[in-house]
């Protein structure tokens, strides 16, 4: 009972960080759910656009707006630098500007040229494509065509020419897609909720065991070290218990689903593991300042690496292979599975293999542990 | 006193090798690993990979000739739109299944159908471009009746069909479409996770700075009981430490900005002088801030390093460190939340030297640091000035 | 007239639950070291801490050099040299390092700071450590050192507070005659312990506190006189009767005796050649003993008489 109140003394002097990463993953994830996928990883339907028509007059230049309007999202923003923010931002992909007399050019065979400011990436490249679409009905039609009227049916008839779609996907993509934002970026919350604390706590019993090692019978020693592992289980128990509630008010029922269980299984092993990479880290009796540096390193390091802050298809492939050498990628491999096998049953192989890659990172960081701390004995 | 106390405290920051490595070093490491991470990111996002997609190649597709010649055109060249296998329909069901293809398409004369798993980039890219020629073909058609309709009513009996749809395709896939691009060259979005890792770096500095105050401190450390029952006046020691550090963490900055410039190659803008003028003033208030968690955090030294790095860290969550679209979600939906933390003035500093043409934003950011490093000083100036204690 | 250095008068600091300082007064004159005895908790650092104005204090007034002490007093500050009871040095700089810093404070000049830096380095005897960090220091060095910096800059008021808990023998040793030749080199000093032994060998005066109230102050004989017991008498008897011990306590001065683990003690409160009777009277009862010697009165006995308890507890 010392051991584990002597734990809760140091978890309630360093409370201020807990706070503060619980906060983050709070914030990241209520933001980047009202926001509805901002990740990238999956489209939105449409991409999001903003209009400006120079030539609100003409019939030709309304027709293309609403054009626009039915194919994109249409944002809503006032402001020369907030409309640069947002698409510097890439809240939205464009800016689209009609010109000046833009359907009076169009009737006389000018062929005008409608502005487009873009962020030259994704969907930016998907709204020109909807844009040289209609341009060029338009233009082609202009040439034969030159009332006005039946310019604009006649293209509307050409550019409502759709290719039917047929999704093969049953999944809810978009609360299942919460529940990966949520889960993919809880491993940096979580990472460093267990690292730091317990590799402070670690590190000061261990200093303080070196010492006592001398006096105490072996048989105190492992009831000892015993405590103490049943105290950083107890306190990584409550930070996943912590974080599945949280989860829970976050995203909803979906976590009551059998992929709601699975996410939390992961959750755990991961934490798991990451109590075993905290005690190896431990073992090395680092100085406090060094402690947290290296598991700031080791926390954002792995977390950028692994696809929890950048998505990872983004990643190169280099950086993926390198990745594979961090808990975090299996993790994050796991959860992209969750969210998106179709059938669960048949992605079941990869998913325990990931998990038992998990456990073995487990007990290589133990293993890895004993060995650098037996070896820190014999010198002391 | 200045001087004794600037010499002494930059022996103490050198001597003090873990606490100069770490913030120094940490900044740098994670230079290395943003490069890491980006640089694909970069190269990726300019030019987009070709889509693999498969066609059902039975007798419909063969005989449409609008679509066979299109696909065939966007499936040739280095610069080609999509990866095109010509497969049966059992065999490109069991290519989606696979996820070795985005989707497949069917075509049935005017009936055509795309299948695709779910949504993602790719499939987007392929249902557009098949929408575009969907259209593109109805219009040839169109135009091509009328066409034989206007032959027919002049007379003309001897009608070259063909030619015809030949003439009318050329000239609706080959027309020029023209868009005027007015994008802005400096569009890369993760040049914001450079800037914001500039800001952490300067706000680092408070932990050199709450060091040193720590010392100063009869409530802190025994060292502090020394210094305060000695004549010397508090404020020259005070700013010959601040110096010290401020001297050392302009180092550390330095080292930052190399590496960044010349291994990443991350692109500041132009503005040289803003941009160190910045960087001061972001460090000042990365100093200003350590010397207020010193003096208002009652806790041990480690407790108090753990709280303004847990500060720190929360100040680049919000400005972008840990997902770019965050700093524009907090700046629209609680602007007050970055317009009170350093890390994001920095950052959204920075950027406004690299993204905007006018200095305004600019120069709200460099006062709000300012002021920022001004109200820390006066909410701590009680606690710096004070010498006597209610227990020690 | 004897110059007053010190001047406290009802001093009082009272802590949420505690009144740690009970109304203390006393005065410390020039040249003297004055020691302040008590055991742990009795409120010894706080004095000290508020004389220094390092702690607010609820009541009372403080003088030093004839001027009211306050946190700005800095031309009283630059007189006064302070050893704290924990180490107050900086781990990342050298034994000669630390003592210029601390030093600087209080002298600009450089080519002076030197000279004082060197003496103090002399006077404590750690000239072979310039260059060691604090670290691998031993404990006793490590003092040396701390004193080292709280007397560099010559100070004309000297505290120290327990400067010699946890120090070998030999550290110790020198420590004292440190302190002894800083008194003859005119500095007047307040030392404050638990270990009586220091004081009786050092201080010229001795004001003993318990519960932050003075109990008793004096020299070191003046103060020993309050105690009854003015000789103890140790016997080292293997085999002694009742009736024997019952006649010893009716000898003349004798006011108690205790038999345990073979030593009998005797206490007398007065008389001459108690030593020379005892031996008289043994050798009359024909008791065979190994050793006998007698000891004067220690302040330990002078606390124990006025509080009911050890020094040292």
């Amino acid at each position: 009972m010392t051991v584990f109140s002597a734990f809760l003394k140091v978890i309630k002097k360093n409370i201020v960080m807990i706070i503060i990463y619980t906060g983050i993953v709070i914030i990241f994830a209520g933001l980047n759910m009202q926001t509805d996928n901002t990740n990238g990883k999956f489209v939105s339907e449409k991409p999001s656009v903003l209009v400006i028509n120079n030539d609100k007059g003409s019939e030709i230049s309304n027709n293309f707006e609403k054009y626009l309007e039915d194919n994109c999202e249409i944002a809503e923003i006032s402001g020369d630098e907030a409309i640069s923010d947002a698409l510097f931002y890439r809240e939205i992909c464009c800016v689209i500007t009609i010109p000046k007399n833009f359907g009076r050019d169009t009737l006389n065979g000018k062929s005008p040229a409608p502005e487009i400011r873009s962020t030259g990436e994704g969907d930016a490249a998907f709204t020109k494509i909807l844009m040289s679409r209609y341009i060029r009905v338009l233009n082609v039609y202009a040439d034969d065509i030159s009332d006005e009227k039946e310019l604009i049916k006649s293209v509307n008839e050409a550019v409502s020419e759709k290719a039917e779609v047929e999704m093969t996907t049953k999944l809810n993509i978009s609360s299942l897609a919460k529940a990966s934002t949520y889960f993919n970026f809880a491993a940096y919350s979580l990472m460093s909720c267990i690292l730091f604390i317990i590799c402070l706590v670690l590190s000061s019993f261990n200093n303080l065991m070196i010492r006592k090692r001398t006096i105490v019978s072996s048989k105190n020693y492992k009831k000892y070290n015993f405590d103490l592992f049943m105290s950083s289980l107890t306190y990584v128990l409550a930070v996943c218990f912590f974080f599945a509630v949280l989860g829970y008010i976050m995203i909803g029922d979906t976590l009551l689903t059998v992929r709601g269980a699975m996410y939390i299984l992961n959750m755990f092993i991961f934490s798991v593991t990451t109590l075993a990479l905290a005690y190896f880290l431990s073992t090395f009796l680092l100085p406090k300042n060094a402690i947290t540096g290296l598991v700031n390193v080791i926390t954002l390091g792995s977390s950028f690496l692994c696809g929890v802050f950048v998505p990872i298809d983004f990643l190169g492939e280099g950086i993926k292979a390198i990745a594979h050498i961090f808990p975090t990628y299996w993790y994050i491999q796991n959860s992209e599975i969750i969210t998106t096998a179709e059938n669960l049953g048949a992605e079941l192989p990869s998913l325990v293999s990931n998990s038992l890659i998990l456990i073995g990172f487990t007990i290589l960081f133990v293993i890895c542990g004993i060995f650098v701390s037996g070896k820190k004995r014999k010198i002391a | 006193m200045f001087i004794h106390n600037f010499k002494y405290s930059l022996l103490l920051l050198l001597k003090n090798k873990q606490l100069i490595f770490w913030t120094l070093a940490f900044p740098l490491i994670m230079c290395v690993l943003f490069n890491m991470a980006f640089s694909d990111v970069t190269e990726k996002t300019g030019k987009s990979d070709p889509v693999n997609i498969a066609v059902i190649n039975d007798d419909d597709f063969k005989s449409n000739s609008i679509y066979k010649d299109t696909l065939k055109t966007l499936g040739e060249g280095d610069d080609r739109v999509f990866n095109i296998k010509y497969v049966s329909s059992d065999k490109a069901k069991k290519l989606l299944e696979d996820d070795e293809i985005a989707g497949y398409l069917s075509v049935n004369g005017d009936d055509v159908k795309v299948t695709v798993n779910s949504t993602g980039i790719d499939e987007t890219i392929f249902c557009y471009v098949i929408d575009e020629i969907k259209s593109d073909s109805s219009v040839i058609k169109d135009i091509g009746e009328s066409k034989i309709e206007h032959e027919i009513k002049n007379g003309n009996m001897n009608i070259d069909y063909e030619k015809i749809y030949n003439d009318v395709s050329r000239k609706v896939l080959k027309s020029d479409v023209s868009i005027k691009n007015n994008s802005s060259d400096n569009m890369s979005d993760f040049v914001i996770e450079y800037y914001s890792l500039i800001a952490m770096a300067c706000m680092y500095s408070g932990i050199l700075s709450m060091t040193l105050i720590n010392y100063k401190l009869a409530n802190i450390t025994s060292v502090g009981k020394r210094t305060s029952i000695s004549p010397a006046k508090k404020g020259g020691m005070l700013l010959g430490s601040l110096s010290a550090a401020f001297l050392v963490q302009l180092f550390g900055l330095l080292l930052l900005y190399l590496m960044m410039i010349f291994y990443v190659g991350v692109d500041f803008g132009n503005n040289l002088p803003m941009i160190i003028l910045i960087s001061i003033l972001g460090s000042i208030s990365g100093l200003t801030l350590g010397i207020a968690v010193a003096v208002f955090f009652k806790m041990g030294e480690n407790a108090k390093t753990t709280a303004l790095i847990g500060i720190v860290m929360a100040g680049c969550f919000l400005s972008g460190m840990m997902g770019i679209t965050m700093k524009n979600v907090i700046d629209k939906s609680i602007p007050i939340l970055n317009r009170i933390n350093p890390v994001a003035m920095i950052t959204d500093g920075l950027y406004a030297l690299y993204y905007y043409d006018s200095m305004d934003r600019f120069i709200i950011n460099a006062v709000s640091l300012i002021i920022f490093s001004a109200v820390m000083l006066i909410i701590s100036w009680r606690g710096l000035r004070r010498q006597r204690y209610d227990s020690i | 007239m004897i110059k007053k250095i010190i001047e406290v008068n009802g001093l009082v600091k009272e802590y949420k639950q505690l009144r740690a300082v009970d109304g203390l007064s006393f005065d410390v004159y020039e040249k003297e070291i004055i020691g302040l005895l008590g055991p742990n908790g009795s409120g010894k650092s706080t004095t000290i801490n508020s004389i220094l104005s390092l702690l607010k204090y609820s009541e009372g007034s403080i003088k030093i050099f004839g001027k009211e002490m306050k946190p700005d007093a800095y031309d009283i500050k630059r007189e006064i040299g302070v050893i704290f009871q924990e180490v107050a040095v900086f781990e990342e700089l050298t034994v000669y390092d630390n003592i210029d810093y601390f030093c600087g404070l209080y002298i600009k000049d450089k080519k002076q700071r030197k000279h004082y830096v060197e003496d103090a380095i002399n006077l404590v005897g750690i000239g072979d450590y310039k260059k060691f960090y604090p670290k691998q220091l031993s404990g006793g060095l490590l003092r040396r050192l701390n004193i080292a910096c709280g007397i560099a800059h010559k100070p004309k008021l000297i505290f120290f507070d327990e400067p010699t808990v946890a120090v070998d023998p030999q550290s110790r040793n020198n420590i004292l005659e440190g302190i002894k030749k800083l008194r003859d080199d005119g500095a007047t000093i307040l030392y404050t312990t638990h270990y009586m032994e220091e004081v009786e060998q050092i201080c010229d005066r001795i004001i003993i506190i318990d519960k932050g109230k003075i109990i008793a102050s004096g020299t070191s004989d003046s103060l020993k006189k309050l105690a009854k017991v003015g000789e103890k008498i140790t016997v080292e008897i293997y085999k002694l009767n009742d009736s024997i011990i019952e006649e010893i306590k009716g000898l003349k001065h004798v006011i108690n005796v205790t038999y345990d683990s073979n030593l009998m003690v005797v206490s007398y409160d007065g008389g001459k050649n108690n030593i020379a009777d005892m031996i008289d009277f043994l050798r009359n009862n024909e008791i065979s003993y190994n050793k006998i010697y007698s000891e004067r009165p220690t302040l330990n006995d002078v606390f124990l008489e006025i509080t009911g308890k050890e020094l040292r507890d």
